[in-house]
């Protein structure tokens, strides 16, 4: 579905990527894990068109979506939900989830993904007229990801979904990971919490330096060493 | 060898270069140059951008009868403007002027538009010493500080309003005046005469203000106004953005005096005020005559396509070349000390009317009034007639 | 009692004028955080163009005015379009310098250039309509006619912000770009849009102004500072901000000038410092 080949990003004369690839099958739970600085962000902004690669292809559905606006990758169902949530915060949470729908796709549906959006997260309806800005941390996680799940994502790529966020909230929103899956909803997840996202994963690659270090399936990438010592502590 | 010729070359050439203009000069020129800057574009270039043609259909008219007479050279010599655009702005005319005082084929200099450009324009003519004759320019300021090289054609601003109390004095049916003014140098000298005046005669100014150029809110002057009642509305204001937003709105506050007096009408606050200005009395520097001066300013505004109601201070342009033309003929050459003497000391007549210059350097020309009647201007002069013509709203 | 009725009133009134195109401005500045210096100039094409068909037809200037919106959607639109967007990828505070430069040279140049085609005089449109008077008050109804239009486009306006799409999408923008692109939504071309929304808001003020008032063609910059006082005074980017700064300024100037009319500039600029030393931010900015 999603097809990476050999990326090359810099910013200025300093290069920060160096020949990524990657893919991600549909229906398929991936991982990109990496400490801070291994050029996770700068993958996924480079996968949704905010960042142009200098040499590489990015196909989706077999369509090269590298040289396109960003506008027009959501068009195709590949949506982001970034690690700073990016609301609207002068919006209300039902205008944030409407925004998500701005598309003529994602808009004749607008009823039905809402009900699919209070079905995951019922306390956003509690609070669909209160102005994004005024939840809390959680809570906007949640809105974002509904806002995504509005544009009927066929390919939903996470960043740090459970960054500052309390433990239970962190269990709530893998769970809510799986259950969009479940839909058919590919899902590239890019996290620093290695352990809970191997979990629920089906494979995983580990971004070292601007290069993709290792990949695998995620419960052989559990077992291994290099991960447990480096990045699980263990 | 080679080489001490081409130096030699060289040497005459320079030698050429040098002398050359010099030897040119001293022959019988060719033509009476006349330069001038105008506002061809910037914030005057409404009221003055078409004097331009103005002149040069003047020059055209002279130049079919020959020219003008230059005793010194036995014959007549044919008139050009050489014409600078100073959009609007001192630094350019200065600058203009400079230019052209470095050209020596160029006899005389005609002022811009402006007491403000005026002033910067004579400091260069006093300097190189060539003589100047301004036109629109008759504020205090320029008379204030002696300068040989200029010489004004108009009264002093105070003079500007004066031939119109007169008539208020002789009609009757007014009593008190009200003056709205726009804060420049000008409008305020016009006024301060005017009020003077309209005092001595016993007339009442019951309400008068001066307000900034940018004003665009005028209620709170008019509120004021239609207290105090007066029978006449003066505007006095060089931009008629001002005049038409000031007009505009004291018919929106339903405020009908029997007389509106526009120191500064022309053709665009005419045009921008509709039927409203049917009856406004005004200035112009024109009166209907029937002397050589008068068709020959007629015929000038027939070819340059607009009448002298329209832009009324086409006349101090026709009253400042005739002035010229006198000057060279009477001094009967172009040396620029002698015709500068000449400027100075000349008693004539223009339109049947004397023309001079007053000790300090002001000219005779005053503005004589006009009433718009049918949506075209009327002059109503000498009194008489005024009083018959004149309507009150 | 009368007099401070009276002078309010052409406060408020004076005040609806000044803020119909301070609304524009302020939209704009929102949406893509450049400052548009021939904003001034749109507004007086719009009066211009309303000159030009009311001295052809003698058409209502009104009826010209709603005739000529689409026209000056267009204008802003293309303006955005080619001299905007090339700043758009540039960081922010380059992007708000050279959008300063770019539109002041664009705001010169149209000046002249109108200037050169269509005369450089005062162009006004003779348009009356009675007063309406109680005792020693007047309103004028060309006044309340923009007002109630005024009114009018500010409740549409803040509908069309939001309950449409497109609205909501340039709210969105204004609130977080990035966020918007995440959505799907074209920013660049909202931008445009809001550009054409804001010139077709100067164009109304445009054709107010060559009714109640006159054009010329050296006008736009004079006007344009006086809008980017009130939208500084509003608070940047707020629309009620940008009302309620016109309709200060409007009163301010009204009551000062009643009591002397060079001090009522001066006092709507005094106003302005002192609102910003209290709220820095203006009334409404956030």
């Amino acid at each position: 579905m999603l097809e990476i080949n050999g990326i090359e990003v810099f910013y200025g004369d300093y290069q920060a990527l160096f020949g990524v690839e990657a893919t991600v099958a549909s229906a398929e739970i991936v991982s990109l894990l990496g400490a801070n600085g291994a050029g996770k962000t700068t993958t996924i902004n480079t996968i949704c068109g905010f960042i142009r690669p200098r040499a590489g292809t990015i196909h989706f559905d077999n369509t090269i979506i590298h040289k396109m606006s960003a506008n027009k990758i959501v068009e195709k169902g590949l949506i982001q939900i970034p690690e700073e949530r990016m609301l609207f915060p002068d919006m209300t949470v039902l205008e944030n989830l409407q925004m998500g729908a701005y598309l003529g796709r994602a808009r004749k549906k607008l009823a039905d993904s809402m009900d699919w959006v209070y079905g995951l997260f019922p306390i956003l309806q509690k609070r669909q007229s209160q102005l994004a800005g005024t939840l809390s941390g959680g809570e906007q996680q949640m809105v974002a990801i509904g806002r995504g799940l509005m544009s009927l994502p066929r390919l939903l790529i996470l960043d740090e979904p459970s960054l500052g966020l309390a433990p239970m909230l962190v269990a709530e929103v893998f769970q809510v990971i799986q259950k969009i899956n479940q839909e058919g909803v590919a899902i590239l997840l890019v996290e620093q919490n290695v352990h809970q996202s191997l979990k629920i994963s089906n494979r995983a690659y580990l971004l070292e330096n601007g290069s993709i270090a290792m990949e695998g399936r995620a419960s052989e990438l559990l077992d291994r060493d290099y991960i447990r010592e480096s990045y699980l502590g263990i | 060898m080679k080489r001490k010729m081409s130096v030699f070359c060289l040497v005459f050439l320079m030698a050429v270069a040098i002398i050359g203009p010099d030897l040119t000069w001293a022959e019988d020129p060719k033509e009476i140059k006349i330069g001038a800057t105008i506002a061809l574009s910037g914030r005057f270039k409404g009221i003055v951008g078409t004097f331009k043609t103005l002149g040069n259909e003047w020059a055209g008219l002279i130049n079919e009868r020959g020219g003008i007479y230059v005793k010194e050279y036995g014959k007549k010599l044919p008139i050009k403007f050489e014409i600078y655009d100073d959009a609007s702005k001192p630094e350019n005319a200065r600058k203009y002027y400079e230019k052209m005082a470095t050209d020596p084929s160029i006899s005389f200099f005609m002022g811009p538009f402006s007491s403000f450009i005026s002033n910067a324009a004579t400091t260069v003519a006093g300097k190189h010493k060539i003589p100047m004759q301004m036109v629109c320019a008759n504020d205090a300021v320029l008379f204030e500080k002696p300068n040989y090289w200029r010489v004004g054609v108009l009264v002093p601003a105070e003079d500007e309003w004066e031939r119109l109390v007169p008539i208020y004095k002789k009609k009757g049916g007014v009593k008190t005046f009200a003056t709205i003014t726009m804060d420049t140098l000008h409008n305020k000298g016009a006024i301060k005469g005017f009020e003077e005046d309209l005092k001595k005669n016993g007339f009442e100014v019951v309400y008068s203000v001066v307000a900034p150029p940018p004003t665009k809110n005028f209620a709170p002057m008019i509120i004021k106004l239609r207290k105090a009642k007066p029978d006449v509305v003066c505007i006095e204001a060089l931009s008629p953005a001002f005049t038409i937003g000031f007009l505009k709105q004291m018919r929106e506050a339903g405020y009908k005096p029997k007389e509106i007096i526009v120191g500064h009408v022309t053709k665009h606050v005419i045009d921008a005020l509709g039927p409203y200005a049917e009856n406004i009395t005004g200035l112009a520097y024109y009166y209907d005559g029937d002397t050589q001066d008068h068709k020959d300013f007629l015929e000038i505004l027939r070819r340059s396509g607009f009448t002298w109601g329209e832009y009324m201070e086409s006349g101090i342009r026709f009253w400042a070349y005739t002035r010229i033309k006198q000057a060279i003929e009477k001094a009967g050459t172009l040396d620029r000390k002698k015709i500068m003497d000449t400027l100075w000391n000349m008693k004539t007549k223009i339109m049947g009317l004397d023309s001079f210059v007053t000790p300090e350097g002001y000219g005779a020309l005053g503005a004589w009034p006009c009433q718009v009647q049918g949506g075209k201007f009327v002059s109503i002069w000498p009194l008489d007639k005024a009083v018959k013509l004149h309507n009150y709203r | 009692m009368e007099i401070a009725i009276q002078l309010v009133i052409a406060g408020i009134l004076q005040g609806g004028l000044y803020a119909l195109a301070a609304f524009g401005l302020s939209l704009i500045f929102g949406v893509s955080n450049v400052l548009n210096l021939a904003h001034g100039e749109f507004l007086m094409l719009g009066g211009l163009f309303c000159f030009l068909i009311f001295s052809a037809t003698g058409l209502n200037p009104f009826l010209i005015g709603l005739m000529i919106l689409p026209f000056a959607f267009f204008l802003g639109y293309i303006f955005d379009r080619f001299l905007m967007r090339p700043l758009a990828g540039k960081k922010e505070h380059i992007r708000l310098m050279s959008s300063i430069l770019v539109t002041l040279g664009a705001a010169l140049c149209i000046g002249d250039v109108t200037s050169f085609l269509a005369g450089a005089e005062e162009k006004g449109v003779d348009y009356s309509m009675p007063s309406f008077f109680w005792g020693d008050l007047y309103i004028s109804y060309l006044r309340l006619l923009a007002m109630v239009m005024i009114a009018g486009l500010t409740v549409g306006i803040h509908y069309y912000l939001k309950k449409t799409y497109t609205g909501r999408a340039l709210r969105a923008t204004t609130q977080n770009i990035r966020g918007a692109m995440l959505v799907g939504v074209d920013t660049s071309r909202i931008r445009s849009v809001t550009f054409g929304i804001g010139s077709m808001l100067a164009s109304i003020a445009g054709v107010f102004y060559v009714v109640l008032l006159s054009i010329s063609p050296d006008m736009g910059l004079t006007v344009t500072i006086k809008y980017l006082c009130i939208i500084v005074l509003g608070g940047l980017g707020s629309l009620i901000g940008s009302l309620v700064g016109g309709v200060i300024l409007g009163l301010t100037e009204s009551i000062v000038s009643y009591y002397n009319p060079h001090w009522g500039q001066t006092a709507a600029f005094l106003i302005l410092v002192l609102i910003l030393l209290i709220r820095p931010k203006g009334l409404f900015g956030k």
